[in-house]
């Protein structure tokens, strides 16, 4: 194993340190089964779940408690999952919502995004991905700032404007998309950032391709990271996806 | 040609019609030229009696005033009469025969110089004393009867004859037309058009009908089609909640502490969930292709950047299995379409090449204009596509190398075909000699 591997099971609670190891969830989900199974992945991480199984009951959740992020399902018995999320926002509620959509509905996805979701999901859901995609999205509202011309994560040092990076000093000569793929990791140092959370950041897809596209890339721009000396960056959680040290 | 042919069964059917018509005009001419010689015979006969009774004596002087009598009557003034002595001399009579005629009935001509006469029948009878009585009667009420009733019969008959063949080669026009609008939507159903239908105008008529009965049965056999291959689509949906709690359920029983002996196996069987699910995916993504919802979202995109966008990306991927991927794509083809959906046409396409190739194999992606279509072809020297396999391989679950277990679900092609299709292209998978050519049209605007 690489020394910049960590083998990553769940049950592992701890994956990123500079997260909370715990977030309080609202899990809206009609599907009495694959909620409790959810919520039993999720405890594993060690986080909290109440689980609303309509729109209605949720709305009470949201007023009577406080929760870190919402898990809203698009398919809902009376209020559906779009209209639900657009009441939350219009009712000024701003916690992280994230989407689960079923499979083969990609067209939704959009649709979701549009009406003030802050990621999608497709079910059924890895609890490595979910958990991740938890970790990144408490992350981003955590510190939202919106970058002036550079942005930096230890000693990378990116111009998005300028399409320069560069590292320990160093200017580093990245092709297209390993300047994408580094600037997205610069973005969310620390966050642990998966292979279609990647897909979809970098390449825009709403598909998956067959090939190990993100695992080519990641190799390359290793290569150019480390072509100076210094320490691999990137950490690569099997199974999982990749994290910038922080 | 055979009898059995159209044009063959009216060609004779006209033949038939001409030949009886005909036979019909001559008989009626005989018919009527024998009949009218009859009731002519029968008058002279009668006049003849009248004259010369049979077994009486005659005196001649009695006879030819009796003659005499007769041809100033006005009801027998057109009849001709001559009466000869034994020697042949004329002794009475109003008009001169040319030639001695014989004994009993016989016809009269041009020939017979009898003025005022172009045919007749004569009677001539011994009326005892060596006289021979010849009593003459025309059988045409005017000059050229029989020219002119050949006229009218032509004009008549001929008309008939106009109106029928005219209107059988008119009926045959049609007949054909229909049978070959027919023919037509038959052979764009085999050639895999299935939305086509014969033209109907609406008239009501048998032919009509004919049509509209023929494209009900063509709307009921696409509706069966349609629901088999909802089938599949429809399985698909069904199986989504189930298998999403199999796939959690298997999740949280490998993830549990006490799984340990049994984590092997349990992640073997979460990989074949992730298989199934992966099979799943591919299936919906083709139905949702299929149901061309997402052609209202088609936008202006530019394919030969995506197209060297794809090539650059999956050239890291390449590099790393030996493969060698270059491109040559002209500049600035811009098509209406799904980037999305183009994108994974041409990652499957050249996916499919990477997967089926050797390593150290080339891959070739061309894009060029040619007309209004952009022409994507993705070449490989690999071992290729039997020809009678190529259709196959756009078809759903047709994986063409079996013992291949761990690529892919053999959705790739068919998901790459339904994407030609819903941007109203077609795609051809030729023999590059050796190896494989995929070609895609698709219609710039």
């Amino acid at each position: 194993m690489n020394a910049s591997e960590i083998q990553m099971t769940q049950g592992t609670a701890s994956v990123d340190p500079a997260s909370p190891a715990s977030f309080q969830l609202l899990l809206v989900e009609d599907d009495e089964t694959i909620a409790t199974l959810l919520s039993k992945q999720l405890a594993a991480f060690g986080h909290q779940t109440v689980i609303a199984a309509d729109g209605r009951k949720a709305l009470d959740d949201v007023v009577n408690r406080a929760f870190d992020i919402i898990i809203l399902d698009r398919i809902l018995p009376g209020i559906d999952g779009i209209s639900l999320l657009e009441r939350l926002r219009a009712a000024g509620i701003g916690v992280p919502i994230l989407m689960l959509t079923a499979l083969g509905q990609s067209v939704n996805k959009v649709e979701g995004l549009n009406a003030g979701a802050d990621d999608y999901l497709v079910k059924p859901v890895d609890a490595n991905e979910l958990n991740a995609r938890l970790h990144a999205l408490h992350r981003a509202r955590r510190w939202k700032k919106d970058d002036g011309d550079t942005l930096s994560a230890g000693d990378i040092v990116l111009s998005p404007t300028k399409f320069r990076a560069w590292r320990a000093g160093k200017a580093l000569d990245l092709p297209n998309i390993e300047f994408k793929l580094l600037t997205e990791f610069v973005r969310n140092p620390g966050t642990m950032l998966t292979r279609p959370m990647l897909l979809e950041r970098v390449w825009q897809y709403d598909f998956e391709p067959a090939t190990n596209i993100v695992e080519a890339h990641i190799r390359r721009l290793r290569l150019k990271l480390t072509e100076h000396g210094g320490q691999d960056p990137i950490v690569t959680m099997r199974g999982v996806g990749y994290m910038l040290r922080d | 040609m055979g009898l059995r042919s159209l044009r063959a069964l009216t060609l004779v059917f006209l033949l038939v019609f001409l030949a009886t018509t005909i036979a019909t005009v001559l008989g009626l001419l005989a018919v009527t030229h024998s009949t009218i010689a009859q009731l002519v015979d029968q008058r002279i006969t009668a006049e003849s009696d009248i004259l010369a009774p049979q077994q009486s004596k005659l005196d001649r002087a009695e006879l030819i005033a009796r003659i005499d009598l007769l041809t100033r009557d006005r009801n027998t003034g057109d009849l001709g009469i001559v009466l000869t002595d034994p020697r042949g001399r004329q002794v009475a009579g109003n008009v001169q025969i040319g030639r001695p005629l014989p004994l009993g009935y016989s016809d009269l001509g041009q020939h017979d110089r009898i003025e005022g006469l172009t045919h007749g029948r004569a009677l001539v009878r011994d009326i005892g004393g060596g006289l021979r009585l010849t009593v003459a009667a025309e059988t045409e009420p005017v000059d050229h009867y029989d020219a002119a009733r050949v006229r009218i019969y032509l004009a008549g008959f001929g008309s008939i004859i106009l109106v029928v063949v005219g209107s059988t080669l008119l009926f045959t026009r049609s007949i054909r037309r229909r049978i070959v609008d027919m023919r037509a939507t038959a052979e764009a159903i085999i050639d895999g058009d299935l939305r086509s239908r014969v033209p109907v105008d609406g008239s009501g008529s048998t032919f009509d009908r004919q049509a509209a009965t023929f494209n009900r049965m063509l709307d009921r056999i696409g509706a069966l089609m349609d629901q088999i291959a909802n089938v599949t689509n429809d399985i698909a949906h069904e199986m989504r909640t189930p298998l999403s709690r199999f796939h959690q359920r298997l999740g949280l029983l490998a993830s549990h502490a006490q799984a340990g002996p049994l984590r092997a196996e349990l992640n073997e069987a979460l990989n074949d969930a992730n298989h199934l699910l992966g099979m799943f995916t591919a299936m919906l993504r083709i139905a949702e292709v299929e149901g061309g919802a997402r052609r209202a979202g088609f936008a202006a995109v530019d394919l030969s950047a995506l197209c060297a966008g794809i090539v650059t990306m999956l050239d890291a991927v390449a590099a790393e299995s030996g493969h060698r991927l270059r491109v040559r794509a002209e500049e600035d083809i811009v098509m209406p379409g799904d980037r999305q959906l183009l994108s994974q046409m041409m990652i499957n396409l050249i996916e499919n090449s990477l997967r089926h190739t050797p390593h150290g194999s080339y891959i070739d992606v061309a894009l060029h204009r040619e007309g209004g279509e952009a022409i994507l072809q993705v070449t490989d020297n690999g071992p290729g596509i039997d020809a009678r396999d190529r259709k196959k391989a756009l078809a759903r679950f047709h994986r063409l190398d079996p013992g291949r277990e761990q690529d892919g679900h053999g959705l790739g092609l068919p998901l790459v075909h339904a994407i030609v299709r819903l941007h109203r292209g077609d795609i051809a998978l030729e023999d590059a000699e050796p190896g494989l050519r995929v070609v895609v049209r698709l219609p710039l605007d």
